[in-house]
């Protein structure tokens, strides 16, 4: 061993990302984060079950749409994704863990991805599963599309939105449910103007696109409805990115 | 910011005439005053880079708001095993993350092969780093773990490799216990695994003898003198001076953030041996004793407080040989004479006054 020249072994994004996401997905979806996920699925079918007995056929499309809106879209995915996107690369920060994973040879952007793929793929039915019954049971077909989108586009920018601000921040959780309960349920709701920075507000305007119940401050643009939810998310992870290449690692 | 060429050797630059040998220079290295925050480190001491550096340090500081944890330390490694000593909170493992570009230093420059380990994301598949943190990958077995750390290293048989460097450390590959079941001591050797599964050129190593039994110890020692052997840099930091006697003859003195030494251990450990030693003396006339104390030549010091005797002396050796003979020349029986300044924390304070 005499070369003093470096190897540069190449990992490429095919082999990283796997492992990545095993690694992660094997560490951090606990017991007690499946518990979560599993509380607010259920609560959303049990919801679904009481407005279909209780509320009268005259009222049952607006209570859906409300049921879809409210709930589904304004807690369940954002709070589900703040469940497991915030940890996800968060706690491996705060159990000094993040080393073994970032003292590769691969550029950064790959555990990023990797991350933001374990959070979206167990998300996706979590949610999807629990907002498609909701639709189903409470019989209006015309939701279940728009709806199925709506919570597919939550997913992926929420997912982004957490799992940058706990791989950013030490309090990314706290940080999370702060911009969850302040900005998305209370200010974007004051007004228009407010509600164009809100992604509950873009993803009720897909929403909106199944049911002529008219949803408040659901009243964007419908190409907007899809992209900035999109835009959210690719800005997001590769803040995450940018993050784990600039920040001191513990 | 200072910035330096490639190490000798790196990149087709030859060694320059009359260069220092690849050994490290056995030289106590003086230090300039420690640079403010915002300020670029100035001055202060030059380092000569040995043939076929591994890694060199130059002028780093790395400061928390306003805790400076490293100031501006300059050394460099060559292949072998280097001792990274200091008392805890000294900035080993401050000074061990900036070497693999885990952290960015406020100040200077460390360059791995002539690469920044934090620009280069690259360079990391020539470290490795058995951190000092107990905590490891919950859900995963030993094989596991160290195969997924191949497998990001992009080593070709990772399976394999990971079964051979398990069973370089002593661990059985096919157990199926999960990390967090296992002891301290093999969980230690589980991150040493993975540090060196795809084989790098410079190894660092976070007190990797903490949790270990003294077989295991022993063995663990060996294997760290069997990769440097091999042409690796294999930087270890303890805390534990008899612990680094063991470890072989380069050592890097760092205590409050400071380069305090660098070097040869043996010399070091003299440097340590010979300095001024404080001695409480307790005896049945101390009062007598004190009086026969002052004005001999190895004592530069005496003080009395009316019931023990504190004595500085800059030669302990003939001083431990004629204590006997002087307080039964002062008609004093000795009870007992204890060190006052014995602990690592005044070695090094005296390492860094000197």
């Amino acid at each position: 061993m005499t070369s003093l020249e470096p190897r540069t072994p190449t990992v490429t994004a095919a082999k990283s990302i796997p492992t990545y996401f095993r690694l992660l997905l094997r560490g951090q979806l606990t017991r007690g984060r499946l518990f979560g996920l599993g509380v607010l699925g259920g609560i959303s079918f049990l919801l679904a079950i009481v407005v279909r007995t209780a509320v009268e056929s005259r009222d049952l499309e607006e209570v859906s749409v409300r049921l879809l809106s409210d709930y589904s879209i304004g807690l369940l995915i954002p709070l589900a994704t703040l469940i497991l996107g915030s940890p996800m690369i968060g706690d491996l920060v705060e159990d000094r863990l993040l080393v073994y994973l970032w003292l590769k040879p691969v550029p950064r952007w790959h555990l990023a991805v990797a991350a933001y793929a374990a959070v979206v793929a167990t998300l996706l039915p979590v949610v999807i599963v629990p907002v498609l019954l909701t639709a189903l049971i409470t019989g209006f077909g015309p939701l279940i599309v728009p709806a199925t989108v709506a919570s597919i586009l939550g997913v992926l920018a929420y997912s982004g939105i957490y799992l940058f601000l706990g791989a950013r921040f030490t309090a990314g959780l706290w940080l999370g449910l702060l911009y969850l309960v302040l900005w998305e349920n209370v200010l974007a709701r004051f007004s228009n103007g407010m509600a164009r920075l809100s992604l509950r507000s873009y993803l009720q305007t897909m929403l909106q696109r199944g049911t002529d119940v008219s949803i408040d401050l659901a009243d964007r643009a419908a190409w907007a409805s899809i992209v900035i939810p999109l835009a959210v998310a690719a800005f997001a992870v590769a803040m995450a990115a940018v993050t784990l290449a600039t920040k001191d690692i513990d | 910011m200072s910035t330096l060429p490639p190490p000798p050797g790196v990149s087709g630059v030859p060694a320059a005439p009359g260069a220092p040998p690849a050994s490290l220079t056995p030289a106590v290295i003086s230090m300039p005053p420690p640079p403010l925050p915002g300020q670029a480190s100035t001055g202060g001491a030059v380092l000569q880079i040995p043939e076929g550096a591994l890694v060199v340090v130059d002028r780093v500081s790395k400061w928390f708001g306003d805790l400076v944890a490293v100031s501006d330390v300059s050394f460099a490694v060559t292949a072998g095993v280097t001792a990274l000593l200091g008392p805890n909170g000294a900035g080993k493992s401050t000074m061990l993350r900036m070497l693999c570009g885990l952290a960015l230093p406020s100040s200077g420059t460390v360059s791995v092969m002539g690469k920044s380990p934090r620009k280069d994301p690259e360079i990391a598949a020539e470290i490795g780093l058995a951190p000092q943190q107990e905590s490891v990958f919950g859900h995963s077995t030993a094989l596991q773990f160290v195969r997924a750390s191949a497998e990001l290293q992009g080593v070709v048989n990772a399976d394999t490799e990971a079964r051979r460097v398990l069973g370089l450390v002593e661990l059985d590959a096919d157990e199926t216990r999960r990390l967090p079941t296992y002891s301290k001591g093999m969980r230690q050797r589980v991150k040493l695994a993975q540090a060196i599964v795809h084989e790098p050129r410079v190894i660092l190593l976070d007190e990797p003898l903490s949790g270990l039994d003294p077989r295991q110890r022993l063995h663990m020692v060996e294997l760290f003198h069997r990769l440097g052997d091999e042409g690796r840099a294999v930087i270890v930091s303890s805390h534990v001076l008899e612990e680094v006697e063991r470890f072989g003859s380069n050592v890097v003195v760092i205590t409050q953030g400071r380069l305090a030494a660098q070097g040869d251990f043996r010399e070091i450990r003299a440097l340590m041996d010979h300095r001024p030693r404080r001695l409480r003396i307790s005896s049945d006339a101390p009062r007598a004793l004190a009086a026969a104390l002052v004005g001999q030549p190895n004592v530069q010091g005496v003080r009395f407080d009316g019931e023990r005797v504190e004595i500085d002396t800059d030669d302990i050796v003939s001083f431990s040989q004629s204590i006997a003979s002087l307080s039964q020349a002062a008609n004093a029986r000795l009870y007992e004479v204890e060190p006052l300044d014995d602990d690592l924390e005044s070695v090094f304070r005296y390492l860094v006054g000197r």
